[in-house]
């Protein structure tokens, strides 16, 4: 998870290399801990590290973890010779490894040579069947080709074994809203509330689901888990906003006036959300004011 | 302020040590006079609480600053996920731009 | 007793670090005849299967209340039905997993290479030591101690009249054999750290039913009550928002 102190952590230090300031090693461990994708400046500083003996030997044995993130930033920035020279000398030090196996293979399917990749993946996995990595990438290549379908029927046979992955779980969560399957989404969403039930991220995503499969329940449920995403993040979270807004106004709009009890006590939750809204933008962004007010005179919340 | 805390420190360590001390005196002099030893004298108490005190707060200020616990603070605020870099894949729009950066690792 | 019993030199140079020389290495070629016999079995599907049961619904125990309660009924029945739930082990299953465990030819190996890895070099050494320096006093601690340490450092010396403090070699071997696990950690790195004690402990916990612990996790899935706490969320996140907007 990214908390906002390492974000500007990061920025910090980004801008810190960009600026010729150094501190690339730093920059780079930080990319790799916090899991972000920045592939082209892992490409050019690793390189530069890399390039320079006096650094590269600095570093000690963290050399080869970098040549690793290094060849995949290549294969993402799609510098195959860069990451075919990475390769090649890890393969010199680790001749045996499995790792630098399936990093070869993500050669293959980086450049779009998919039975090959696929042959190397298979002879992988049956040297090793409880090879995690492996499968990801087998799901992740069978994406790449654009074969949505195999990719979540090979995502549910590894998730029927490793069913506690939460990763998993939020790459088939992330499929089924592109296939707009939101019933089989939520039930992801649910999974990763439960594995980390404080990642405010995951609650407002499960709301999302909610509120565009609809229905007065799940409406409802939709708005708590927005009200969840607020307390989590201090109300500093826009889209959770929104979303109290947004379901507010549908709920209200099933409901017609009959209002029922519970809808009445939790009636200040969305003009409480309307107005640190306002609040929001007159800080960060007063030209769109007016556009704010008129979204939500057309969702006929604010008067 | 960690300067002010070790010193702190020290001197809660230097009062509790001194009580020690003055706690085994006593015992000594009751040994000669003969009395049951009921408790430590009202002053050892007292500078017993003080030297606590002292550590106490050395302890809490010396190591290093407390960090929140509150989901909505700015060290534990999420703001985005990591990317889910084992699903990563390559074949993207990234493809189309033909890299400018001429790079080489060199063997 | 106040005397102080003179030590020979010579035991210094012949006995005492000797012992303890041999005793470095011994843990030394150890772990490397273990690291050599050490065969990597890749583990069986099911058992990771249910590890990863095991998590799940340590999962769903721990933040029930953060989903709805249909949502929560739903995975309480998949994984605690009596028909096919992930966590209900058949009866008669139980004890023929141990049985199995003891059946496989493999895992029975696996056991006897590291038990003779253990204890074949530990009787030889202790058969040496008590062969050559039986009764020998070998050392002596520069501090007092109590009667009650008497059986721990001079075992092998049946003489109640000898100071405490003295060592007599078998208890230094006694010593190097449960001391020496910092030296090795610090030679061989940290993935030695487990030692002969701990390996000991191990052993006696041998045969624990992984089956069991699903039954556990089942009986606690069983009782948790489902109490839902979003909607205190709301009254939370109002409290939040006018906390914010007052700002």
């Amino acid at each position: 998870m990214v908390s906002k102190s390492e974000e500007e952590q990061l920025n910090r230090l980004e801008s810190q290399v960009e600026n010729g300031g150094g501190g690339a090693w730093e920059y780079l461990c930080l990319i790799r801990k916090l899991k972000i994708r920045r592939s082209d400046n892992v490409l050019k500083y690793g390189l530069t590290i890399l390039n320079d003996p006096k650094k590269r030997s600095s570093i000690g044995n963290d050399e080869w973890t970098l040549y690793e993130q290094v060849a995949i930033a290549a294969l993402d920035c799609h510098s195959y010779d860069v990451a075919k020279d990475c390769i090649k000398v890890l393969r010199k030090k680790f001749p045996e490894s499995k790792r630098i196996a399936r990093l070869e293979a993500m050669l293959l399917e980086a450049k779009g040579l998919w039975e090959e990749a696929d042959k190397a993946y298979s002879s992988l996995l049956e040297d090793n069947p409880l090879d995690q990595a492996t499968h990801k990438r087998r799901v992740a290549m069978a994406k790449a080709e654009g074969d949505i379908l195999k990719a979540v029927e090979w995502l549910n046979k590894y998730l029927e074994i490793f069913m506690a992955d939460h990763e998993a779980w939020r790459e088939l969560a992330e499929i089924y809203v592109s296939l707009q399957m939101y019933k089989q989404a939520a039930f992801c969403y649910e999974e990763l509330i439960l594995s980390q039930p404080t990642v405010p991220l995951y609650h407002l995503s499960y709301a999302d689901v909610l509120y565009t499969l609809g229905g007065l329940e799940n409406l409802q449920t939709a708005k708590k888990y927005y009200a969840s995403t607020i307390d989590l993040t201090g109300g500093k979270n826009t889209r959770a906003l929104y979303g109290t807004c947004l379901c507010a106004s549908a709920i209200a709009q099933l409901t017609k006036g009959g209002r029922n009890r519970e809808d009445k006590e939790n009636q200040d939750l969305h003009s409480l959300a309307v107005t640190a809204l306002e609040k929001d933008y007159k800080k960060r962004a007063p030209s769109k004011l007016p556009l704010l007010t008129s979204t939500l005179r057309s969702l006929k919340l604010s008067s | 302020m960690t300067g002010l805390g070790f010193v702190v420190g020290v001197l809660g360590v230097l009062f509790l040590s001194h009580a020690a001390y003055s706690t085994i005196q006593y015992k000594n002099l009751l040994k000669i006079t003969e009395d049951e030893f009921s408790g430590p004298p009202m002053n050892v108490v007292l500078e017993l609480v003080l030297g606590f005190m002292f550590c106490m707060h050395a302890a809490l200020s010396v190591p290093g600053k407390f960090q929140s616990i509150h989901p909505d603070s700015e060290e534990n605020r999420v703001v985005s996920l990591p990317a889910n870099m084992e699903f990563m894949i390559f074949n993207h729009r990234g493809r189309a731009i033909i890299s400018e950066m001429d790079m080489k690792l060199k063997l | 007793m106040a005397e102080d019993l003179v030590l020979d030199t010579a035991i210094r140079d012949w006995v005492l670090i000797p012992l303890s020389v041999v005793m470095v290495l011994i843990g030394v070629l150890r772990y490397f005849v273990s690291k050599l016999m050490r065969s990597y079995q890749t583990p069986d599907p099911k058992i990771v299967k249910e590890g990863q049961v095991i998590l799940r619904a340590r999962n769903l125990k721990s933040a029930a209340n953060f989903i709805p309660p249909k949502s929560f009924r739903a995975r309480r029945i998949y994984l605690c039905n009596e028909e096919n739930g992930l966590l209900h082990v058949p009866k008669g299953q139980a004890q023929n997993a141990q049985a199995q465990m003891f059946s496989d030819p493999n895992m029975a190996m696996d056991m006897m290479k590291k038990n003779l890895s253990m204890i074949i070099p530990q009787t030889l050494t202790f058969a040496w030591v008590n062969f050559f320096f039986s009764g020998f006093v070998a050392a002596k601690i520069p501090f007092p101690l109590t009667q009650r340490f008497r059986s721990m450092l001079q075992n092998g010396i049946d003489l109640s009249t000898v100071d405490v403090s003295y060592v007599s070699s078998r208890s230094w071997y006694f010593l190097n054999l449960f001391g020496l696990r910092g030296l090795f950690s610090l030679i061989l790195g940290e993935e030695n750290a487990m030692d002969d004690t701990q390996r000991m402990m191990q052993m006696g916990g041998f045969g624990m039913d992984p089956t069991r612990s699903l039954g556990a996790e089942k009986d606690n899935l069983d009782i948790i009550q489902h109490d839902w706490v979003l909607s205190k969320f709301e009254q939370r996140a109002e409290a939040t928002l006018r906390k914010l907007v007052k700002q």
